[in-house]
């Protein structure tokens, strides 16, 4: 049984349908990129999955159960969590309690705020300060460790590495590595195609809220991707919608 | 030897107890471009901001055409010629494209009523966004966002333009639409100092490289020279280069 | 004039418009919600202990016991029933909301009760007009004993925002309620907590204001101005500022009446709208944090 079925999601922002008759299924410990252009709703889609978003039709099925109608703040208890756009942390509470107030609340699991300051070192000398003061990249780490102490079985990480430098964004994707290892199921919105490609097994492609191109990465080329990118569609695809 | 433009010595910041940055010196001629790269937590934007005006340092002094503006607001400074970007863009969100630049071209560069149109009209068409001038900002994808901060600023008429991680979130589609733009900035003989993590895109604009580490520089000079910089690949690139 | 006793006076009579404050200062500082109705709410806390005093023999202090769990249980209604719907509608209507339960309570209240004074002073006994000496000074045993309820309050409040776990819940929720829920928060449990919170000390307020003073069906809004001036002096986002707040209206409106009895509540006036001008704020503000 897959860990994870969206089935058909509709999802709308405003008058904009940001999300089209959308499908995608997670096996338990896959890593799938969910990558497109800026507008594709790749974000919304993300959000739907998390609960922060009530799609206007279909449903979302976690370890068989429907999860559609469930509140976000109780998927996080079945073990969903969300590395939310935008560095949403909270800037009144300490680096420490952000990332403690995301503890206990999944299922049994191993992270612990040393675990995640191991990941990310720079965190350490500023455990104690207010999260307003952090800089966008250690803001960004914050986020994603605050996340991971959910002890999450499907973490969703909306553009990780925006705002990160180069050697950051290695010690994340690192970390991820890790992740993937321990038989966490990944999904990763993110617009570096090398990194995305190189850590995750299948891809989704979003076009103007529809799912364009869906398969192995290990299979599709650079050059399907990038026309399912731009809205060409590619005329013999593995898994292109037609 | 001409005096720079700009010029920042002896540069410190402290926030209570943590020492952002270290006794920084930084210069920029006319019409130079310069890129500044370093980790998280570095003191980029905080260099940024100072030299900006949003803040005070604790010592050290700015020079703008060889006068001390280090105690000048950041309106003032944009009279004088200086403008930046955020790295989350702001526009007047209930505003048109047209009417954000607007009130740059009038109020920053202090202009009147007699010519301004035209002159935005030419902002807008430098930037690219002639075609979306009527549309709300509410209604604009990333990437015209970013276009809008840049009109924004290139509407106040400045000497100096500070882009603080505008590359963040582009498709590479998008980034090459954005050097073009920055590009056509250049050549107007505007002044650039860019803050960015996405060295790729970064290289492709300016003459001159500075890196900073835990609030000193370890490096300035050309791109090439500092991205081989051992210093600089241990604290910023990692081992992997892209 | 004993300038010393007027300033322990005011500092006194800021004990109690703390404690008055405290529920205000919470629910907007949670919720964003200035509660119009909370010096109602207040007075119907003073009618619940007049009630079980009077028509019961349960002493006072008993009857303070039973009347906060009963204003707790109130907070939750109240939150359940009408602000959840309308701090999901915008800003303004809380507001409105609030403004239409206040006059609502003042009517029932009225319908109910007669528009006579009422007062707990003839049941306390000697706790309400007792003083001792202390240093040549007189001062009131009860009004000791309101600024010392009002610290503890604050401090209580203060102590479990800062280091419980569910303290650091409902400040999450209060800076950013989306985010909250994405780490597993419930906000609707937090901001049903909250008001719970505010209304049950609101009303501990209102069993103090008993002792203290007569009260009336339209005594509330008086209070809520007060208690209003208090936070605003004080600067939201901090019960410390607000016991702060209390303090320096209390101190203000002594003066005042020595200067001359008339312009007693116009000196408190006089200061809180010198705060509103001054640049910082409140006096212990919370500088702005955008993320």
């Amino acid at each position: 049984m897959s860990l994870l079925e969206v089935r058909s999601v509709d999802g709308q922002y405003g008058l904009l349908k940001a999300v089209r008759g959308v499908s995608l299924t997670l096996e338990e410990g896959e890593t799938h990129a969910l990558i497109g252009a800026n507008g594709a709703g790749k974000t919304t889609l993300l959000r739907v999955i998390a609960g922060a978003h009530r799609p206007v039709s279909g449903s979302v099925v976690f370890d068989g159960v429907d999860i559609t109608r469930i509140p976000a703040h109780k998927r996080v208890a079945l073990g969903i969590a969300l590395v939310p756009e935008g560095r949403r942390l909270f800037p009144g509470l300490t680096v420490e309690e952000n990332l403690s107030i995301g503890a206990g609340r999944g299922g049994g699991g191993t992270w612990t705020v040393d675990r995640i300051l191991e990941v990310f070192p720079m965190l350490r000398q500023r455990r104690t300060h207010r999260a307003a003061t952090l800089s966008g990249g250690e803001q960004q780490a914050t986020a994603i460790g605050r996340a991971l102490m959910c002890n999450p079985r499907l973490i969703l990480l909306d553009e990780v590495s925006l705002g990160l430098a180069p050697i950051a964004v290695a010690a994340v994707y690192d970390s991820l590595r890790r992740l993937i290892g321990g038989g966490t199921t990944v999904v990763l919105v993110e617009q570096d195609l090398g990194r995305a490609l190189g850590v995750a097994s299948r891809v989704t492609c979003m076009l103007h809220g529809e799912i364009v191109l869906q398969g192995a990465s290990s299979e599709l080329t650079r050059d399907q991707i990038s026309a399912a990118y731009f809205g060409v569609r590619p005329s013999s695809g593995v898994g292109a919608d037609p | 030897m001409s005096s720079p433009l700009l010029e920042a010595s002896g540069i410190a910041q402290r926030f209570g107890a943590l020492v952002v940055l270290d006794g920084v010196d930084f210069h920029l001629a006319t019409g130079e471009s310069v890129g500044v790269v370093g980790p998280n937590g570095a003191g980029k934007t905080t260099l940024l901001s100072i030299l900006a005006g949003s803040i005070r340092p604790t010592s050290g002094r700015v020079r703008y055409e060889g006068n001390d503006v280090t105690g000048l607001r950041a309106d003032r400074r944009c009279r004088l010629g200086i403008a930046r970007t955020h790295q989350i863009p702001r526009p007047f969100i209930g505003m048109t494209v047209f009417e954000n630049a607007l009130v740059g071209a009038m109020v920053g560069a202090g202009q009147r009523r007699s010519g301004v149109y035209e002159r935005v009209v030419d902002v807008l068409q430098s930037c690219g966004l002639v075609d979306v001038a009527n549309r709300r900002a509410a209604d604009l994808g990333l990437l015209d966002r970013k276009r809008l901060e840049l009109a924004r600023a290139l509407a106040t008429s400045p000497k100096v333009l500070f882009l603080d991680e505008i590359g963040g979130g582009l498709t590479d589609a998008e980034a090459v639409e954005l050097v073009g733009t920055i590009k056509q900035l250049r050549q107007r003989g505007i002044a650039i100092i860019w803050i960015e993590h996405i060295v790729h895109i970064l290289v492709q604009v300016i003459d001159r490289l500075v890196c900073l580490d835990a609030g000193r520089v370890i490096a300035d000079g050309l791109p090439g020279d500092v991205l081989a910089d051992t210093a600089v690949i241990d604290a910023y690139l990692g081992t992997s280069v892209t | 004039m004993n300038w010393v006793n007027v300033l322990l006076q005011g500092v006194l009579l800021g004990g109690f418009y703390a404690l008055l404050a405290c529920g205000l200062s919470l629910m907007f500082g949670v919720m964003r919600i200035i509660n119009l109705a909370h010096g109602d709410i207040a007075v119907i806390g003073a009618y619940l202990i007049w009630v079980i005093v009077n028509q019961t023999s349960i002493p006072p202090w008993l009857a303070a016991l039973l009347v906060l769990p009963m204003m707790w249980v109130g907070g939750y209604v109240v939150y359940v029933l009408l602000l959840e719907r309308s701090r999901r509608a915008g800003q303004l209507v809380p507001l409105l909301t609030t403004f239409g339960l206040a006059i609502v309570i003042e009517n029932v209240l009225l319908q109910v009760f007669s528009p006579d004074d009422h007062s707990l002073l003839s049941s306390t006994g000697t706790l309400a007009t007792s003083s001792f000496s202390f240093g040549g000074l007189s001062i009131s045993f009860f009004g000791v004993f309101t600024l010392g309820t009002a610290v503890v309050v604050l401090a209580g409040l203060q102590l479990f925002l800062s280091r419980t776990s569910s303290g650091r819940q409902m400040r999450a929720t209060a800076e950013d309620p989306d985010a909250a829920e994405l780490v597993g928060i419930n906000a609707r449990a937090v901001y049903a907590k909250a008001t719970a919170i505010a209304v049950a000390i609101a009303g501990l307020g209102g069993i103090f204001l008993a002792i203290r003073q007569t009260f009336n069906p339209s005594t509330g809004p008086t209070q809520l101005i007060f208690a209003f001036e208090a936070v605003v002096i004080g600067g939201f986002g901090s019960p410390w500022g607000t016991l702060l707040g209390g303090i320096v209206l209390g101190v203000a409106q002594v003066i005042g009446a020595q200067v001359n009895p008339q312009y007693f509540v116009l000196f408190g006036h006089l200061v809180f709208l010198a705060v509103l001008a001054s640049p910082r704020g409140g006096i212990l503000a919370r500088r702005g944090r955008a993320l």
